[in-house]
Formats: structure tokens, sequence, C-alpha cells
């Protein structure tokens, strides 16, 4: 095999798992969306690390959350960043679409785990 | 005139702080650290000294009835028996299961021997490791760490001496009284159970419950003693704190007991409650703080900062993290980076962030958490232009030293490419320069170039604000959460730190969500604040009244939101 098809296979190969773990982030997070938006708290384990999950119940503040969020299915826009900086860290930034509330955005810290990706952390910034 | 030789004086008095005062200042700060190590971890080192008597007791049982030992001819032995058995009767049970005891009460029944006095709680701690260096037979199967030592018996001593203690410290007073109590039932857990019917089985229990206990102990106490040297060597150095600290210091592999012998000299001091009374808190240096060095990993040399003159610097602004008050300044940066990793300017230039946001960092326990003692870590270095302020603010407001400054020098920004740890330009970036210019004309200036940004790390909102979850928030059912008195005056003094030191015009205190809507706020016009710094906000006020009795001899103006301009759950408390 030439060295030229070496680096197209190597490249399309990296090409294609970066464009893989993108999609795998964006499903992790969407899930997550989706899980909080219906107030599934069995798909919200799922796509939970343990310790942010278990901090979410701590002093109820699921079910406090739930009783003033309404359920609701909105779109999302997400913008992913895997650091290059600082090396496995993955944010997530997600706002949603609907142009009314263009205000609201969050911040996801999403973890590779052995069961795929899974939001570790809620960064709240002000 | 009269106000700069007033300023001179004044600012010759703070620096003349000669070799003495600071040595008195070191060698108090010492007292303290001792008391730390000794009175307050007085219940683990009694708990050990209890073990270790139960030890050499069910030891020198065994070993008596295993070497068919006649305690008729061994007075030293029984007058520790008995000693024992008045401290806890419960002892009866062990002792009468033992032959050698069972031969001699039978010999004490039938009025053929007496019974040896007893003795007082010190002086058995002193007899059983008396006996244990001359008898050394009885107490065969215990190794030298499970043995009596020093530090066990200045212990005994000291619980001796606890009832004369007349100790203003209520805290302490209450940690006295618990300690003595727990001898009495010290032992309960130990013997009195169905498992340890085995003498072996029992013996090999204590020891582990010492082996335990002293790991535990060790650990604590070192890490007490490090720790509170770390966080003085900042004020003191070796030689201030005296011959002293040399028989403290322990390396972590060294074992505590040996290397505090020499220390134990001074605990028989702490008896004295004079000299608790003393030393119940560090002293006390006003208008100081040791601003810490840190070493951020991953900063982004792909980003250009800005250079400025620290002395065009004219306003402190204070934020709060948002996240929990354990995250480190370089958890801190690694969010901050990352988040503004991708950014891009008005033309779709990438714009990404340097490092942190802030110029300083102050990690703190919130208020009703057991307190640490703050500290204050350097973020971006007081030249570098922070990320934090957001907004303008107007070139005719500035503090007028600060702006003449601003007028006469020049802003450079650009790259540090060889990546030097001192953040030296090496290829200008002269994209902002116009923007700039611009807003020169216009008479306005970006707040983060006149201003440091001092970050509490903690989150001081609810867990859900704004309909949005924030876990390390405070409920919003509970207790609100506030920054504690010494974070408080931690910020204070960094404050005052800043003004003498690196910022000479420092003279204004803001919160973040001001600094960001100042100007449209004041114009009429619409404006998009934060709920950034929390309920530190509500604690401004009182920061500027401790800013004032930390530094009385600067005016700082308070410049902070109307209230109606800050986050709603602000607004209800």
């Amino acid at each position: 095999m030439s060295v030229f098809k070496k680096v197209v296979i190597t490249a399309t190969f990296f090409i294609s798992f970066s464009v893989c773990a993108d999609s795998d982030i964006q499903k992790t997070v969407l899930k997550y969306k989706n899980a909080m938006s219906n107030q599934d708290k069995k798909a919200l384990k799922e796509v939970t690390t343990e310790e942010l999950y278990t901090r979410l119940n701590k002093d109820k503040l699921l079910d406090r959350f739930f009783k003033t969020a309404p359920k609701n299915n909105k779109k999302y826009k997400l913008n992913i960043v895997e650091s290059k900086v600082v090396k496995g860290y993955t944010l997530v930034e997600v706002s949603e679409k609907d142009e009314k509330h263009e205000g609201h955005k969050e911040w996801l810290k999403l973890r590779k785990t052995d069961q795929g990706y899974k939001v570790e952390e809620l960064i709240h910034t002000d | 005139m009269k106000t700069i030789l007033a300023l001179s004086l004044s600012l010759t008095l703070v620096l003349a702080q000669g070799p003495q005062d600071t040595g008195s200042l070191c060698r108090e700060l010492l007292g303290f650290i001792q008391q730390e190590l000794t009175v307050r971890n007085m219940e683990k080192s009694l708990d050990r000294l209890n073990r270790k008597l139960t030890l050499a007791m069910l030891s020198s049982l065994r070993n008596s009835e295993l070497k068919d030992v006649d305690l008729l001819q061994n007075q030293e032995l029984l007058s520790l028996f008995e000693s024992m058995k008045k401290i806890d009767p419960d002892f009866e049970k062990l002792l009468s299961k033992n032959k050698s005891y069972s031969s001699y009460k039978f010999w004490q029944w039938l009025g053929l021997s007496s019974t040896p006095k007893s003795i007082s709680y010190q002086n058995m701690a002193n007899k059983w490791a008396k006996i244990q260096r001359e008898q050394p037979e009885l107490f065969t199967g215990l190794e030298s760490e499970h043995l009596l030592d020093e530090w066990d018996l200045k212990t005994a001593g000291l619980l001796e001496g606890y009832k004369e203690l007349h100790l203003d410290d209520p805290q302490l007073k209450a940690s006295v009284e618990k300690t003595a109590l727990l001898f009495n039932s010290a032992y309960q857990d130990l013997i009195d159970s169905e498992q340890s019917k085995d003498p072996n089985a029992q013996i090999t229990k204590v020891k582990k419950s010492i082996n335990d206990l002293q790991k535990s102990f060790g650990r604590s106490a070192q890490d007490l003693l490090l720790k509170s040297l770390n966080d003085y060597q900042y004020t003191c150095d070796k030689d201030q704190f005296g011959p002293s600290l040399e028989a403290l210091a322990c390396s972590p592999e060294d074992q505590l007991g040996i290397n505090l012998d020499s220390g134990l000299v001074d605990i028989s001091r702490v008896l004295s409650s004079e000299f608790l009374n003393k030393n119940q808190t560090p002293p006390d240096e006003k208008g100081f703080i040791k601003i810490r060095p840190y070493e951020y990993e991953n900063t982004n040399y792909n980003a250009s900062f800005c250079v400025r003159d620290p002395a065009i610097v004219d306003t402190v602004v204070v934020h709060h993290s948002g996240t929990p008050n354990t995250d480190t300044p370089q958890d801190i940066h690694n969010i901050q980076v990352v988040q503004n990793e991708n950014n891009v300017d008005s033309l779709g230039r990438a714009d990404p962030w340097y490092m942190i946001a802030y110029n300083y960092v102050l990690n703190a326990g919130y208020e009703g958490e057991t307190q640490q003692t703050p500290k204050v870590y350097r973020g971006r270095p007081s030249q570098i232009k922070g990320a934090h302020a957001g907004g303008y603010v107007e070139i005719d407001k500035m503090n007028p030293k600060a702006r003449e400054k601003f007028l006469n020098s020049t802003v450079t920004c650009g790259y540090n490419l060889d990546e030097d740890k001192e953040h030296k330009i090496d290829k200008l970036d002269e994209r902002g320069k116009e923007n700039r210019q611009r807003n020169a004309k216009q008479g306005l200036v970006s707040a983060n170039l006149t201003s440091v940004g001092v970050l509490v790390t903690g989150n001081y909102a609810p867990d859900i604000v704004d309909g949005q979850l924030n876990p390390s928030g405070y409920p919003t059912d509970g207790p609100v959460r506030y920054p504690s008195t010494s974070a408080l005056k931690a910020s204070a003094k960094l404050i005052c730190q800043l003004r003498s030191t690196e910022h000479p015009n420092l003279t204004k205190i803001s919160d973040h969500n001001y600094i960001k809507i100042k100007r449209n706020y004041e114009n009429g016009k619409p404006y998009a604040g934060s709920c950034c710094p929390g309920t530190v906000y509500l604690r401004m006020q009182k920061l500027h009244e401790l800013v004032k009795q930390e530094c009385p001899q600067f005016e700082f103006q308070l410049d902070i939101s109307p209230k109606e301009t800050v986050c709603p759950f602000l607004r209800k408390l």
C-alpha cells in the first residue's frame, strides 16, 4: 500500500472517529435534556455520572426542580468544545433554538466512561 | 502637604515592622500551633492511652498465667490490677478468669495477704510504663508501638491537671469535659463483647485498634502541624519561629512520637489557663495577607492578552465562582479556558482566553462551616488585563490619579509564543487597538483595564436560579448561604494589601453585576446584569467596614449595585 493511501486511510479513520465522538456527545446531551424535559429520572440516571446523579437528588433538588419546570419538548443548539488545551476536557454549551428564550444557556461538562459519555457537571456561570 | 506627611508617616510605620516585632508575633503563632496540636487533639491522645493501658493489662494477665507468675510476689503488678479495677469495675470479670489472680484472691480471702494500694491515673500510667521496661517478659507479643511512651505519660499528666483548669473558651471547656468522660467508657467496646472471650483475640483486637488510632492520630496531627506551618510560613520564616520549631517539625516519614518528644516539655505549659486563653486564636496582622503564587497548567498560548500599567487600576470587582468552594484556582482556570477556547470576535477571528479571568482567587469556608484559614492565590498577574468585568467605564469618572496614569500609558496586547512563565509578549496583536482608540474618543475604557477581579470561590446562589439547576448552590428551601467573616476579613486584607503594594490608585470596591451594567443603568438604558457575586453582594457593606478597620489610612468608595438591579433571589433577601 502506498504512503499516500495509508495517510488517506488514517485521516479518514481519524475524522470518522472524531465525528463519532461528536455524535456520541450530542446523543448524550440530547438524552440528558430530554430526560430533564420529560422529568424522567430513570433516563437521567443513564446519562449522568453517579456523583452528579447523587447530587441532583440531594435535598430533593430534582423533585423541587420538576415541580417548577413544566414538561416540554424543545429543540437545542449545541456548541461542543473538546478542548485541545485541557486534555480530556469536554464542555457543551446548550441553548434553546426557540428565539424567544435565546438567553437560556447552560454548560455541561462531560466525562468519557466505559459506558460512553456521561454528564459529569452542570457549570453555572454568571 | 499635611496629608502627604501623614500618609508617609503611616507608610513608614507599616513598613517599619522590625525583626523583633515579627519575631514575637511568630512565637505567639507557634504557641497557637502547639495548643492546636496538643489540647485539641487530647481526645485522640487519651483514647490511645486508654487502649494501651487495656492492652498492657490483657497482655500481662495472659503472660502471667502462661508463665505461672505468683502475683503475691509481684506487688507492682498486683497494685496495677487493683488500680485498673477501681477505675473500671468491669475489669473484675477479666481478672477473675486469670489463674494467678484467682490464686492471689484465694489467699486474700483467707486473710493471708492484703490488697495493695491502688494509685492515681497518672501514677498508674507511669507504673505501667515502668513495669513494661523492667519486666518485659510480662508483655511478650507486644511491639514497641503498643507500649506506653512519653506522649502517653504526658497525656495522663494532663488529665490529672484538667480539674484545675478554669477555661474561658467554652469550646475548649466542652472538649475537656468530654475527654474526661471518655476514660470511663473507653474499655467497654474493647473487652465487653461476646467475641472477646478468647484472651488472644482480645489482645489482637486491641492492638489493631491502637494501630488504627495511631495512624489516624499521627496523620491528623501531622496534617494539622504541617498545614499550620504551611500557612504561617508566609508570615514568618524559620528563624523567626525560633528553636522550638525544629522540635515540632516532622517529615511525613518520621514517627510523630519520637520527633515530638522535645516539644512535649512545653505541653505542661498548656495546664496554664492563661496560656490557653492567650493562644486561642492566631495573632492578627492588620491589612496584610499573603498572596500565594500559583502555577497554572493549561495556559492557552494560542490566545493573546493585554498588558497594562497596574497604576491605572482604580476598582476591585468582587465575584463568586458559582462552583463548589472546594474548587481550586486550577479548576476555575480549566473551566474558563475551555469555555472560551472557540471564542471569536465580531469579525469572526479566533479570540480565546489566555488563562483564568480573575487576578486574585480566595478560597475560604462558607459561613457556618468549619473554618480553615482563608487563602489568597494569584490569578492573572497584576499587569495583565483580566477578563472578568464586562462593560465599560467612563474615563471622566475614574480616580484622577488612575486616569492620569491611563492617559499617559499604553496598553500592549500580544502573544506569549515562547510560553515563558513571566508572560512576556513576543508577538504583538494589534486587533484591539482600533477599538480602544474609538472607545477613548467616546470617553470610555474597558472595565477590565481599570479594574482587578477578586474571586470568592464558592456558589452563593440557590440550587435553582432563574429556572435553571445550580446543584452546588444552597437549597432554595433551606438557610441562605453567606460568606464567612473570615472570608470577608481576608478579602478586606487583600484589598488593603493591593492598595499598599500593587495598585496604589485602587479606591473603589464594586460587585460584578454593577461594573457590568453601571453605564447603561446610569444613562437609563436597558441592561443585562448578572447574579454574580450572589449573596456576597449582601455582605459588601460589611466588607467595606472591614476594609476601613484593616487599613484606616486609606479611603475606599463602595460602588455596588442598587438593589433593584440585582437578581430576584437577592432582592428577596
